[in-house]
């Protein structure tokens, strides 16, 4: 049975104008018992693209997946405080009684990881698939999405006529492109990238970053990122985390530090105590 | 791991590949040695026609053949398809508990005495099985196939879900991510990827109820004759060397037994040979 969205309960959405694609307020996550996220408050600005960085370890992608739920999906996992993203207009609590089945909100989430994770189906399935059957659309509308999302994220020319080869024969960078293509034919109200760019070429990583400051016109990124220098090209927010708490926030229109700041912060573990 | 030790371990488990396949042929060697004196001695022609009757000189074994075809078959028609449903069940088409008691159910089957199913199954299933074909003593080719199904059940089902652990584990965030819920994620892309364990599971079924004694022998009934009803009471290969050995040791009789043994690795090669060449073709498309 596709997840339809039909059920959507309107007391739970705010009357309020939203400028923001999603806001966190006092989460907390543990797994099995350890405290990952602390007390975290986060806005998602409706527009531009949301830059988490800091080191390994310091809960980037726990908040990332704080956004879908799919923390839960791992052993352990509990979450507290509250999530709310904004969903074809309405603003939802995540954990309301409309997303019981956490399915229901993550087809409005999409979400690429940091290495390539194609189906092991064809490219044309690998769009297809979470549209027939998550979103249960009828095949017109399927070819449609599927030739926009291809074409949004650069890929059409390039495999417009293998649509039905292995989507394991493409490149590394070609495969993340697949995956945002088909995040992006779901018409996500939000966009999550787990580092995307991690795993492929300088080369690809362009391309991959060309396309991201296409997207973020359209769509609200939160995006987790390793690279200062990248973090720094594409943040229109930039969050820097430290040991499961925010750090600092900067807004590009109030500027951004520039990379050696930014370094010497991560580097220094003081500083956010 | 250092080079030294790695050296040591390729050593170590090429020299067990060697001895394993060293003692594959030689069982080989062994059953074509004591079977070629059968057919050099002008029984060749004998052996392998449609009629078993020692007394009169007729030890045809091919009515054995078909019989333990059939019934590996019909045991693997009926097991295969129930193995898939609790793999399923295991994978999140049931509440978990209930999966969990399953896979802990069939590990523990794995581990029940064939012989207990045979000896159960006499006085459980034989009568039903009398009563509801209405003639016959319920030892017969539809009784035994129930049972090897249930043989087979926990091997083939373990086999898959083995698989299906593994790539579960691979696509089950990308799935969940992409809204598709733990039932759609299993039948949409699990299944599809699992194809190669989902056919390993049927050969190694296919196998384990081709090669198993006690069941047909204790629930088939024994007749060498041709199969050609479920309610036929019929003897196996495998049943026939049981029976056999257990009477004679000199005999022409005897001498059968070697090409039975030949004929059963030949029928269980033909499969695994199948198998791979059809997962090398799917592979290759």
């Amino acid at each position: 049975m596709p997840n339809t969205t039909s059920d959507f309960n309107p007391t739970e959405q705010e009357t309020q104008p939203i400028e923001r694609a999603a806001r966190l307020k006092h989460v907390c996550t543990f797994f099995d018992g350890v405290q990952v996220l602390h007390d975290i408050s986060l806005e998602i600005p409706a527009h531009g693209i949301t830059v988490l960085v800091g080191r390994s370890g310091s809960g980037k992608t726990t908040l990332l997946r704080t956004f879908n739920r799919l923390n839960e999906c791992l052993p352990g996992c509990r979450t507290r405080g509250s999530i709310h993203v904004s969903l074809k207009g309405q603003f939802m609590d995540v954990h309301g009684p409309a997303f019981r089945d956490a399915a229901r909100l993550r087809i409005h989430i999409g979400m690429v990881f940091q290495t390539p994770d194609v189906l092991p189906v064809s490219i044309r399935r690998n769009i297809e698939l979470p549209l027939r059957h998550a979103l249960g659309l009828p095949q017109a509308d399927i070819d449609e999405r599927l030739q926009q999302a291809l074409r949004e994220s650069g890929l059409w020319e390039e495999v417009s006529e293998r649509l039905h080869a292995p989507a394991e024969t493409l490149s590394g960078g070609q495969q993340q492109r697949l995956c945002l293509a088909r995040s992006l034919a779901m018409h996500p109200s939000l966009l999550l990238l787990d580092e995307p760019t991690a795993s492929l070429d300088s080369v690809s990583a362009r391309t991959i970053e060309a396309l991201l400051q296409t997207l973020r016109r359209r769509y609200p990124v939160v995006m987790v990122s390793h690279s200062l220098g990248q973090a720094l090209r594409l943040a229109d927010r930039l969050v820097l985390m430290n040991n499961g708490r925010i750090q600092h926030i900067w807004n590009r229109q109030d500027g951004l530090p520039d990379a050696p700041t930014l370094e010497t912060m991560l580097e220094d573990d003081t500083c956010c105590t | 791991m250092s080079v030294r030790e790695s050296r040591i371990a390729s050593l170590v488990l090429g020299a067990s590949a060697i001895i394993v396949a060293l003692a594959v042929l030689a069982v080989f060697a062994f059953l074509f040695k004591f079977a070629l004196p059968v057919f050099t001695g002008g029984q060749g022609a004998c052996i392998l026609s449609g009629v078993w009757n020692p007394f009169k000189g007729q030890f045809g074994i091919l009515p054995m053949l078909a019989a333990s075809l059939c019934i590996s078959l019909s045991a693997l028609l009926i097991g295969w398809p129930l193995a898939l449903g609790l793999c399923c069940c295991m994978h999140g088409f049931t509440p978990r508990p209930l999966g969990r008691f399953l896979s802990i159910l069939l590990r523990g089957m794995t581990a029940f005495p064939t012989v207990v199913y045979g000896f159960a199954a006499i006085f459980l299933l034989v009568p039903v099985m009398r009563e509801a074909l209405g003639h016959g003593s319920g030892l017969n080719w539809a009784t035994a196939a129930l049972i090897l199904s249930l043989v087979t059940l926990p091997t083939m089902t373990l086999v898959m879900d083995a698989g299906m652990h593994q790539t579960e584990r691979r696509l089950r965030l990308t799935g969940a991510a992409l809204g598709l819920n733990r039932q759609q994620v299993f039948s949409h892309l699990v299944l599809p990827a699992c194809r190669s364990d989902l056919l390993a599971a049927a050969a190694l079924g296919f196998a384990r109820a081709l090669g198993d004694t006690l069941i047909p022998l204790m629930l088939a009934g024994n007749a060498p004759q041709w199969p050609t009803a479920a309610s036929d009471s019929i003897r196996t290969l495998t049943a026939h060397i049981g029976l056999v050995l257990a009477t004679d040791s000199s005999s022409a009789t005897y001498g059968s037994l070697f090409v039975a043994g030949c004929l059963l690795l030949l029928a269980n090669m033909c499969v695994q040979l199948m198998l791979r060449t059809h997962l090398r073709t799917r592979g290759a498309a």
